[in-house]
């Protein structure tokens, strides 16, 4: 598989251990989180499965332009806007969640919008960008960044301080039904392939899944949710957990670097994630605003030969996000967040089905290439 | 009798172009003439040899028994060059052609004089091993200096003349067969469509070739080093140099090309990764201490571990102005230090770099300008922005910080950490002539990726 797909699928799993998919988890503690996981688990790799197998047959396309040439537009125009509102959607919640982190843990003073500005600007930047030189920095940053992720959930695991106790008995609920939340809640850290729709246009080699990378992602998913469901578990306990709203920072604010520059490891944390999600809300936006442009553009926003038609999804998404975030609370961001994975299995259907459209449309050009001309 | 006189006469082009270049002093139109043989020679003392003029062309005119044989031996002669139109033929006279009109045939005959086609001693990125002495101001020299270091029949030098004011030559450097070939056709057609009335050095030559003409980030690498030069050229590279500029410039390049002294490559192969690792330390360090210093104290002292908090809380006491403003004043200065002590002499500027650095410092502490910390800080920034092996990553380093402090200075921490993501995405999208600047350099990479589109 190509290394940037494993990025792309990396980068949501890193990035989604921390706010909202923990909490709605635990939450569900005693209602069937671990069955949930599991089922999350089978669905989610195997949606990998799916989604890699069906662009392996169109190789450096992207899902706009198929549809464009295969599926009539009255089809393939609803299906863009409700795409793009999905991923637009997507990095508003983490700019969101991030937005309210910020202000509880690392400047309580400064004002919420000020917090937002400061991503939207480098996010809009990142929206303009060439989107292979977007693919390009996701590697450099990732890399840098997995070492520190790494060693951070490391010490998360070797802590004195986790108490595997509350995990043996979290383990004692394994018997219960799974719950629907709960299943789309674990689906979405597995989600990261979707971007694929976007970027298969720079990728051109081997997006392909076999055996070998069907079982890293599998490992890698599993890895991801015991980590984000167990560990906050074992730092707070099991039955208190479900009153944190926070349950990975409060976590991560239990560990002490006795002999660090920085002793509190909540600060590395709060940063590393936080540059992570910059990066993954950038990507999310990057898509909306490239599905947007395939939804709608006049040719009166080009002027001089620059086309402004992207400046203009920006400032939408500008005017959305501060309104948005300004007015919002913090429990309106769980409900949103829940009402978002809960729609998931929806937006599975609507690009699975769109894909087999493509696939459809794909043969009968196929058969009549007289018309097709 | 009629017919010599009219062979001592120079003909009517030699008299025009004589014409057009007076009334500077330094032409000279003269005739040699032996035997009712006469020819005409047409050129500008000052840009000529005359030694080699002697031995070449006056000489053998003597030596000659017919007009017809001394046109043959000039028209043999190596360092001929073509004759286009008139315009051409006056330029080529600036450059230390000589016109040789014999009969109705004329020859314009190289014989340049360059009074500075020594090679230079390397200055700007000195090494203990590896090479001492760099190019020459004179082109053909510095030519001469890559052929010798470089033998290979794929080695091409590829000539032309700018189109501005100086007329002055350039030299394209590649290898055919490793080089990018759609780098060469870009920066062939951006050479083509160069549009400045006067470029004096490779300096301002590679910030026009740039595309933008606005950027921070320098697309070119500016190099006095043949090895570095041949080190490139190998690695399918293009290089620039400009005709009485000791410099060449390399294109495309990419980032990592500014963090390579060539002194990696002599030592040993622990050494070399523990010297880039400081210079990317170095680098790391002179870009987000400011920032760091005022995202800790004036938004987040929580941070640090509690002595450490406490440290420098304490030592800012009595400091009348917030965290910002004196790491930009201190920034400020040090700047100021550097610039004063590049533009003075070297003796002056051991002066003043002792009384800025050591005296005003420890003033500014002692009068509560400025904490102990910044004073630190600030020498710690100075001191690792000299770690960067290419002058122009430097230079543009320094600009950076202060960005990167204006965002932390509006943002707090959380800015320090985006803002440093916004400069990867920065560098990610700057192209070097179709290269993405800043990219993991992978093998296999052109296949697996599409390149050169949106």
């Amino acid at each position: 598989m190509n290394r940037f797909l494993y990025y792309l699928i990396l980068l949501n799993m890193v990035v989604n251990i921390v706010v909202e998919v923990p909490k709605i988890l635990i939450d569900h503690s005693h209602r069937g989180a671990i069955t949930s996981m599991l089922l999350a688990l089978v669905i989610g790799v195997s949606f990998n499965w799916i989604v890699i197998k069906l662009f392996k047959e169109h190789p450096g396309r992207s899902l706009p332009e198929l549809l464009h040439d295969y599926v009539p537009s009255w089809i393939s125009k609803p299906i863009l806007l409700y795409f793009a509102f999905t991923w637009f959607f997507a990095g508003f919640l983490s700019i969101a969640a991030f937005t309210f982190l910020l202000k509880r843990f690392l400047t309580p003073e400064m004002s919420t919008y000020i917090i937002i500005s400061t991503f939207v600007f480098l996010i809009s930047y990142g929206i303009l960008m060439k989107t292979q030189s977007l693919l390009n920095s996701v590697e450099l940053i990732l890399v840098l960044n997995l070492p520190i992720v790494i060693f951070l959930i490391s010490k998360v695991y070797s802590d004195r301080s986790m108490e595997w106790d509350y995990v043996k008995v979290a383990l004692t609920y394994s018997n219960n039904p799974p719950d629907y939340s709960a299943v789309t809640a674990a689906i979405y850290p597995l989600l990261g392939i979707v971007n694929i729709i976007i970027f298969n246009r720079h990728i051109l080699e081997k997006v392909d899944m076999r055996m070998k990378q069907f079982f890293i992602i599998l490992l890698a998913g599993a890895a991801t949710l015991f980590t984000s469901y167990f560990i906050p578990l074992g730092y707070i306990g099991f039955g208190v957990s479900e009153n944190v709203q926070y349950p990975w920072i409060l976590t991560s604010d239990s560990i002490r670097l006795k002999y660090g520059l920085i002793e509190r490891f909540i600060f590395i944390f709060l940063l590393i994630f936080l540059s992570l999600s910059f990066l993954n809300t950038t990507i999310h936006w990057h898509v909306a605003q490239k599905l947007l442009d395939s939804f709608h553009r006049t040719k009166k926003l080009i002027i001089n030969e620059k086309d402004y038609n992207p400046y203009v999804w920006i400032v939408v998404f500008w005017v959305i996000t501060f309104i948005g975030i300004g007015r919002m609370t913090e429990y309106q961001l769980f409900l949103y967040g829940k009402y978002f994975f809960n729609q998931q299995p929806l937006f599975a259907v609507v690009l699975i089905g769109s894909l087999m459209l493509i696939k459809r449309g794909a043969k009968k050009k196929w058969k009549q290439p007289a018309e097709s001309n | 009798m009629g017919s010599s006189s009219e062979k001592q006469q120079p003909p009517e082009l030699l008299l025009q172009l004589a014409q057009q270049l007076s009334p500077t002093k330094d032409i000279v139109q003269t005739t040699l003439h032996v035997d009712g043989m006469a020819a005409h020679l047409l050129y500008l003392k000052s840009a000529v040899d005359s030694i080699v003029l002697q031995k070449t062309i006056i000489q053998p005119f003597f030596q000659v028994t017919s007009l017809d044989d001394y046109a043959s031996y000039l028209n043999s002669d190596p360092n001929q060059t073509e004759m286009a139109d008139e315009q051409t033929v006056l330029v080529d006279l600036t450059k230390g052609n000589v016109l040789v009109a014999v009969e109705h045939r004329f020859f314009l005959l190289e014989v340049r004089k360059v009074g500075f086609n020594e090679v230079q001693q390397i200055t700007l990125e000195p090494t203990i091993h590896g090479a001492q002495l760099g190019l020459s101001e004179s082109l053909e020299t510095s030519l001469n200096v890559i052929r010798q270091r470089y033998h290979k029949p794929s080695l091409i030098f590829d000539t032309m003349q700018l189109k501005d004011q100086s007329n002055r030559s350039i030299a394209l450097v590649y290898d055919k067969i490793t080089v990018n070939p759609r780098a060469l056709q870009l920066i062939k057609k951006r050479l083509d469509n160069l549009d400045f009335p006067l470029i004096l050095s490779s300096g301002d030559l590679q910030l026009y070739l740039n595309g933008t003409k606005k950027s921070l980030f320098p697309a070119c690498l500016l190099t006095e080093r043949p090895d570095r030069l041949v080190y490139n050229i190998s690695a399918g590279k293009i290089i620039i140099i400009v005709d009485g500029s000791p410099h060449a410039v390399i294109a495309p390049v990419v980032f990592f090309d500014f963090m390579v002294s060539m002194e990696d490559l002599y030592h040993g192969y622990w050494i070399s990764i523990l010297t880039i690792i400081l210079r990317y330390a170095g680098l790391l360090a002179c870009v987000i201490l400011p920032a760091l210093y005022v995202g800790i104290t004036s938004y987040t002292p929580d941070v640090f571990r509690t002595e450490l908090a406490l440290t420098v809380a304490a030592s800012r006491i009595g400091v009348p102005y917030p965290s910002f403003m004196e790491v930009f004043f201190m920034l400020l200065f040090i700047e100021f230090l550097t610039e004063a002590s590049i533009r003075l002499p070297s003796p002056i500027s051991a002066t003043a770099t002792t009384v800025g650095g050591l005296i005003l410092g420890t003033a500014a502490v002692e009068a509560a300008l400025t904490s102990n910390i910044m004073i630190i800080v600030v020498s710690l920034v100075a001191v690792s922005t000299f770690v960067i092996p290419i002058n122009e990553l430097g230079f543009a380093v320094r600009g950076l910080r202060f960005i990167l402090l204006i965002y932390t200075t509006f943002f707090g921490l959380a800015g320090l950490a985006i803002g440093l993501l916004g400069i990867v995405l920065f560098l990610a999208n700057k192209e070097s002539f179709g290269e993405s600047y800043l990219k993991f350099g992978w093998r296999k990479r052109k296949k697996e990726f599409r390149t050169g589109e949106g």
